[in-house]
C-alpha cells in the first residue's frame, strides 16, 4: 500500500514533523539522502571516539523542547554544556549566549537527539529525492536507489536550495508554488568550513568548552569536543571557520583551506595547536540561517487536485537554531493534522 | 484671558495626577493576562505630547511576552469614560515614518490623529507590530513578490502576515489599563470590533474613517476591502477607505 504522507529529510524539523503526524492518525514515511539521521545535528565517530562537526550543542528556550532534549538520553549522559565560554568574538547567533534557556549536549555525541526523535519511525536513509511530480492529484516521489513513493501529502523539510529544486517540477501548477518558490530565492544560507583536529591526551588540554574568538579571526567558533566526553583517547577540537570566510573558500582545495584553518587555530588557542595527531575535515554547504532569512512559519500548500505540499525548517520560524527547526516542523504536522 | 489659562492648567494638573496613579497603581501590577497567551501590559511613563494634530499625553506601555513597546496616544481625560472615541494603529515604518504611498496607513494615522484632536477626548493605540524580530524585511519581501506579480495568501502567511490575536488581548488591556469604561471605534473593519469585544471591551458605536486613495495603493486597497471583507466607505469617485493590506501594515 502507498503510504499517504511523505517527509523528505530527516533533519531535527522533518524527524518532529513525523513523529507529531504518527502521534496522530498518519503514518508517515521519512526519506533522507545521507547515511543517517539528524541532518546538521551530526557526530562522526573518530578512533572510537564521538565528535560533533556539525551542531555543537543544542539551545532552548522553549519548555517542551528542553524537556524533549532531556528526554532524549538517561540523565546521566545529558549534559549541561559549555560550562565555560572564551572569547570575546561575537557568534553568529547572539542569543545562544543569552541569558535563559538550556544548552544542552550528549556524551554519546549530539546525534543521539535525532535518533531520539526518529525511534519508531519509518525512515530511508540513502534515499535522496530526485523528482517530486503530481499527477491526477497525488505527489509521485523518484528517489535514490531506484524507489518511488506515491503520496498525497508531501513535506519538504530541506535546506532551502534542495526545496527549491524539488519544487522546480511543480513550480507551473499553481501560482502558489510560484510564489512560494520566489520567496524561497530571497532566503539565504550560509556554508561552514569545518576541521577536526586530535591531539594526543598527554597534551595540556585548553580549560574552555567553546571559544569564541576575538576578530578578526577566520574562525567562528572552536568546539572543546573532548570535554563532553567522560572517557576519551584524544583531545578533540572542532574548528568552524566563519560563514564569509567559508563562502570564500568553499571553492579552494581541501588541503589549502585545512591549511589555512589550522594556522588559524594556532593563532587563536596557541602554537601548540599546530601539531594535531589526525585531522578531519567537512564541508557544510548550508550551516548557518542567519536572522534576516527567517519567514514567520511552515508552508503548506493545497495543490489543485487537493494533494497537500508542506514546507518546514530552520527557515520557517522566526528564530534561528534547532529549537527554531522543532518549532517549525511541529507547527506544520499540526496544521497538517487540523486542516486534515 | 488669565483666568482661562488658569482653568486650563489646573485640569491639566488634575490629569497628570490621574495618569501619575495609573503609573503608581501600574508599579506592581501582574494579573491573569488577556488572550491565550495570557498577556499582560502596564503603563509604565505618561508624558504630555504636543502634536500638530493637538495636545495629547502619551503613556508608554511595557508588555510580559516580547519587548515591542506599544503606546496610547490619549486625548483629554478617557479615565473611567464612556463612548471613548477610539483609534487602534499598527506600526507601519515605511507608511507612519517614510510617508510611503504603497499603502494608507500614514493616511489614517493623520486622519484618526486630526479627528482626535478635535474633540474634546479620545485614544489612539500604536501598536509596534514591527518592532518584532523580521517584521520590515519580510514586509519588504512581500512588495517585492508583489512587484514580481505574485501575491498569495501562503506566501504572505510565511511571510507572517496574519491578524495577531495578541494585538487584540493587548490592545483591551491597554484600554482596561487606561480605565476607558466603552468605545466607539474608528474602523472600516468589522472583525476589529469583534475581536476586541471578545476580549471584553465595551464598543458602543463605530466611527467610519474616510481616507481617500493615491494612484499607488489603489488596488491594494481594493485587495484589501476585498479579502477581509471591511466596511468600505465608498464616496461618489468610489473611494474605498481603510483596507487590509497585504502586508502586517494597516488595521490589525
Amino acid at each position: 500500500m502507498d503510504p499517504q504522507t511523505v517527509v523528505v529529510g530527516a533533519g531535527v524539523a522533518g524527524l518532529v514533523c513525523a513523529r507529531e503526524l504518527a502521534r496522530g492518525s498518519l503514518s508517515p514515511v521519512v526519506l533522507d539522502r545521507a547515511q543517517g539521521v539528524g541532518g546538521r545535528c551530526a557526530t562522526r565517530v573518530i578512533e572510537g571516539q564521538p565528535v560533533d562537526h556539525g551542531t555543537i550543542f543544542l539551545h532552548g528556550t522553549d519548555a517542551e523542547f528542553v524537556a524533549d532534549l532531556r528526554a532524549a538520553a538517561p540523565p546521566e549522559q545529558v549534559l549541561d554544556w559549555p560550562r565555560r565560554v572564551s572569547g570575546s568574538g561575537a557568534p553568529w547567533l547572539p542569543d545562544r549566549q543569552a541569558p535563559g534557556g538550556a544548552c544542552i549536549a550528549y556524551e554519546p555525541g549530539i546525534a543521539v537527539y535525532p535518533r531520539h526523535l526518529a525511534r519508531g519511525l519509518d525512515v530511508h536513509l540513502q534515499t535522496g529525492l530526485r523528482a517530486l511530480a503530481l499527477r491526477e492529484g497525488h505527489f509521485e516521489l523518484e528517489c535514490e536507489r531506484g524507489r518511488s513513493w506515491r503520496a498525497s501529502t508531501v513535506v519538504l523539510a530541506l535546506p532551502v536550495a534542495q526545496a527549491l529544486e524539488a519544487l522546480e517540477g511543480l513550480r507551473d501548477v499553481s501560482e502558489d508554488v510560484a510564489s512560494v518558490c520566489e520567496l524561497l530565492r530571497m532566503v539565504g544560507s550560509f556554508p561552514s568550513l569545518t576541521l577536526i583536529a586530535g591531539y594526543a591526551l598527554e597534551v595540556e588540554p585548553p580549560d574552555w568548552c567553546v571559544l569564541y574568538p576575538d576578530a578578526p579571526s577566520a574562525i567562528e567558533l572552536v568546539s572543546h569536543d573532548s570535554s563532553k566526553r567522560r572517557s576519551k583517547r584524544f583531545h578533540v577540537l572542532v574548528v568552524q571557520a566563519r560563514p564569509g570566510w567559508s563562502k570564500a573558500h568553499l571553492g579552494e582545495s581541501e588541503p589549502r583551506w585545512r591549511a589555512a584553518l589550522l594556522e588559524e587555530l594556532a593563532r587563536a588557542v596557541g602554537p601548540w595547536a599546530a601539531e594535531p595527531c589526525w585531522v578531519e575535515t567537512h564541508v557544510w554547504h548550508h550551516a548557518l540561517v542567519d536572522r534576516g532569512s527567517a519567514l514567520a512559519r511552515p508552508i503548506l500548500l493545497r495543490l489543485p487536485g487537493g494533494a497537500r505540499l508542506g514546507l518546514a525548517g530552520e527557515v520557517f520560524s522566526p528564530e534561528a537554531g534547532v529549537q527554531a527547526a522543532w518549532l517549525s516542523g511541529r507547527e506544520l504536522a499540526r496544521r497538517l493534522q487540523r486542516e486534515g | 484671558m488669565a483666568e482661562a489659562a488658569r482653568g486650563k492648567d489646573k485640569r491639566k494638573r488634575a490629569l497628570r495626577e490621574r495618569f501619575e496613579r495609573l503609573v503608581l497603581r501600574d508599579r506592581d501590577h501582574d494579573c491573569a493576562g488577556y488572550g491565550p497567551e495570557r498577556v499582560c501590559v502596564r503603563i509604565v511613563a505618561v508624558a504630555e505630547l504636543p502634536t500638530r494634530f493637538g495636545e495629547f499625553w502619551v503613556a508608554a506601555f511595557w508588555n510580559n511576552r516580547d519587548s515591542r513597546e506599544h503606546a496610547a496616544i490619549v486625548r483629554g481625560d478617557i479615565v473611567e469614560a464612556r463612548d471613548v472615541p477610539t483609534r487602534l494603529h499598527s506600526e507601519c515604518l515605511t507608511g507612519d515614518a517614510l510617508g510611503s504611498l504603497r499603502c494608507d496607513c500614514r493616511d489614517q494615522l493623520e486622519t484618526a490623529l486630526r479627528e482626535l484632536g478635535e474633540g474634546e477626548r479620545g485614544v489612539l493605540l500604536y501598536l509596534r507590530q514591527e518592532g518584532r524580530g523580521i517584521g520590515l524585511i519580510n514586509k519588504i519581501r512581500a512588495y517585492a513578490l508583489q512587484e514580481r506579480g505574485l501575491d498569495t495568501v501562503e506566501a504572505n502567511l510565511a511571510l507572517g502576515f496574519r491578524e495577531d490575536e495578541r494585538d487584540y488581548a493587548i490592545a483591551a488591556h491597554m484600554l482596561g489599563s487606561l480605565g476607558v469604561r466603552s468605545v466607539r471605534l474608528m474602523t472600516n473593519n468589522p472583525r476589529k470590533i469583534e475581536q476586541l469585544q471578545r476580549y471584553g471591551v465595551e464598543v458602543t458605536g463605530r466611527i467610519p474613517l474616510v481616507v481617500p486613495p493615491n494612484p499607488f495603493n489603489r488596488r491594494y486597497l481594493q485587495t484589501k476591502a476585498r479579502r477581509s471583507g471591511h466596511w468600505i466607505d465608498v464616496d461618489e469617485a468610489g473611494r474605498p477607505a481603510s483596507p487590509e493590506p497585504a502586508g502586517r501594515d494597516g488595521d490589525p
